[in-house]
């Protein structure tokens, strides 16, 4: 049910509040953000089995060991979301990446709670914390160098916003 | 070891032969290669339609290895040398020589024992596969640069290496 929920707010997200005029400069980030995803679930999921899904109920789950349509979804639009609203000062950044990374790990938590992840020790909580911390400087690092060509032409075109 | 040696060859190839100007234009595709690797690696843990053997590696570790490097590496080359002002046969005859140059690695890998396809895969089907991977790669490099400032796209240099 969670994975519904989930993958139906990061549809909304898309929908409702994200800038559709600026596809072009932040999809690389919303594939990041995916891609992201896929590569700890590969290896913390498959190799390291530092956290497996229990009773994973999304279509894809009779080829998948992970709950894909979350990461393509949700995920995707979530970085979307997170990369257009960056702040401009340097403080307001540190408490807006550590602001998401508590979203998700309290997500996560929940689905903990619920019992469709189930954690191996010594993974927990705090260690899911720091990998979306890491994951949203990552994003953050890779959209400040793709969008650097956007944002020179944004400051010297006097029509753009 | 060859799965090492691929990563080593690819980065190389890399530092040789991409234009380091255009790596922000670049940087899409090979995102999206690597993303689609891993994708279908998630997939086929389970599914297996085929496999690495590696005696250096876990048959897990070889795909992680492949994402990181010949598949972002040969995205951004496709495009980067990709004849965008020549005639359409030009261009689908440049695509098959990379399908070829891909197919012909699989077909390496297959026969040295270091994959293997199972089930109902064959390497016809990934010969077909590797054209719509290029396609894909191909029309989503279209779609974004198409909507690039001007500047960028005045700066690009098809059809040349690092100067």
């Amino acid at each position: 049910m969670q994975i519904y929920l989930l993958s139906a707010i990061g549809l909304l997200t898309f929908w409702l509040f994200c800038d559709k005029s600026r596809w072009r400069e932040l999809y690389p980030s919303a594939m990041f953000m995916t891609y992201v995803r896929f590569v700890e679930q590969y290896i913390l999921v498959e190799i390291l089995h530092v956290w497996t899904y229990d009773n994973l109920t999304n279509p894809f789950s009779s080829y998948m060991n992970t709950p894909v349509i979350v990461d393509l979804f949700f995920y995707s639009s979530m970085g979307y979301l997170f990369v257009q609203k960056w702040p401009l000062r340097r403080p307001a950044r540190l408490f807006y990446v550590v602001g998401w990374a508590l979203l998700f790990t309290i997500d996560e938590y929940i689905a903990v709670l619920h019992g469709t992840i189930k954690f191996k020790a010594p993974w927990g909580v705090f260690e899911s914390f720091m990998l979306f911390v890491t994951a949203l400087v990552l994003l953050v690092i890779q959209y400040e160098f793709y969008s650097r060509k956007f944002k020179i032409n944004r400051t010297t075109d006097p029509k753009t916003p | 070891m060859s799965y090492l040696v691929l990563f080593g060859l690819s980065w190389a190839a890399f530092y040789l032969l991409i234009d380091t100007k255009r790596l922000q234009e670049l940087y899409p595709s090979a995102l999206l290669s690597s993303f689609m690797g891993i994708f279908t690696d998630l997939i086929m843990v389970k599914y297996n339609l085929w496999k690495y053997d590696s005696d250096f590696f876990g048959s897990l570790e070889v795909p992680m290895l492949l994402d990181l490097s010949i598949y972002p590496v040969v995205a951004m080359l496709y495009i980067q040398f990709f004849p965008e002002k020549k005639s359409w046969a030009k261009r689908i005859f440049y695509t098959a020589c990379w399908v070829l140059f891909s197919i012909s690695l699989e077909w390496i890998f297959l026969q040295r024992g270091e994959m293997e396809h199972h089930m109902w895969w064959r390497l016809w089907y990934s010969f077909g596969a590797d054209w719509i991977i290029y396609g894909i790669l191909y029309t989503m490099y279209r779609v974004l640069k198409s909507g690039m400032p001007q500047e960028q796209r005045e700066e690009e240099t098809p059809l040349h290496g690092r100067s």
